[in-house]
């Protein structure tokens, strides 16, 4: 099993994924976890991230703290440290709607998290860390 | 009527019907649609994005749609 760790901010957990462009350059996002945020859209990222889209996905319907038809497209993911690689739709918006902490770009939520075989939180002798991981362990 | 007009009509007849124009498609396929016509079905996002790129490679132009019944995105996160 490969899991990969990140240490928790005091009231939220946030991860690192990479995004690959359409040439193949990737950039680096820190993403707030959150597991409340449900539907076929696996990642919100702001409307500074338009260069990461791949292809269009039709506009759906979304409710809560965004609500009413969002932009959608497919991006490509990775996370290195797993060797895992996959292409999501992501919601692409004005991200001031949503409470996030300075320097998040973004959020994943619970269709993210299940591409993965676990994920949660758990307390280390460092303090709170976030993980991922795939494989048998 | 704009190209992403074109394919937003078709695309919202494959997530109510699963079918266009006589094509049927099933539940997890993903179809690109282009210039208001289906250019690949795949079983996977990345091949159906290939395909419709390998066609024309400005991201904005075209879309890719997994059939599917449409659902909510819903953002429970509280608002400050």
């Amino acid at each position: 099993m490969t899991t990969v760790v990140y240490r928790s901010l005091d009231n939220a957990e946030i991860i690192d994924v990479e995004f690959l462009t359409l040439q193949g350059r990737s950039r680096l996002l820190k993403l707030l976890v959150d597991s409340g945020f449900t539907g076929k859209s696996s990642v919100i990222l702001g409307d500074d991230a338009f260069d990461l889209v791949h292809a269009h996905v039709p506009p759906a319907q979304a409710a809560g703290a965004l609500h009413g038809p969002q932009n959608r497209g497919w991006v490509t993911c990775r996370i290195r440290e797993l060797r895992f690689q996959r292409t999501l739709i992501a919601i692409v918006t004005e991200l001031s709607p949503l409470t996030l902490p300075p320097d998040v770009q973004g959020m994943v939520g619970l269709s993210f998290l299940r591409q993965f075989d676990r994920w949660g939180a758990e307390q280390s002798t460092d303090g709170w860390q976030f993980f991922l991981s795939n494989g048998v362990g | 009527m704009t190209e992403k007009e074109h394919n937003l009509r078709i695309a919202g007849s494959i997530s109510a019907e699963f079918a266009w124009d006589g094509q049927s498609f099933h539940d997890g396929d993903c179809v690109a649609l282009l210039d208001g016509k289906v250019v690949a079905v795949a079983d996977n996002p990345d091949e159906a994005i290939s395909a419709l790129r390998a066609i024309d490679p400005d991201p904005n132009r075209g879309m890719v749609v997994e059939v599917t019944d449409p659902m909510v995105d819903v953002v429970r996160q509280k608002q400050t």
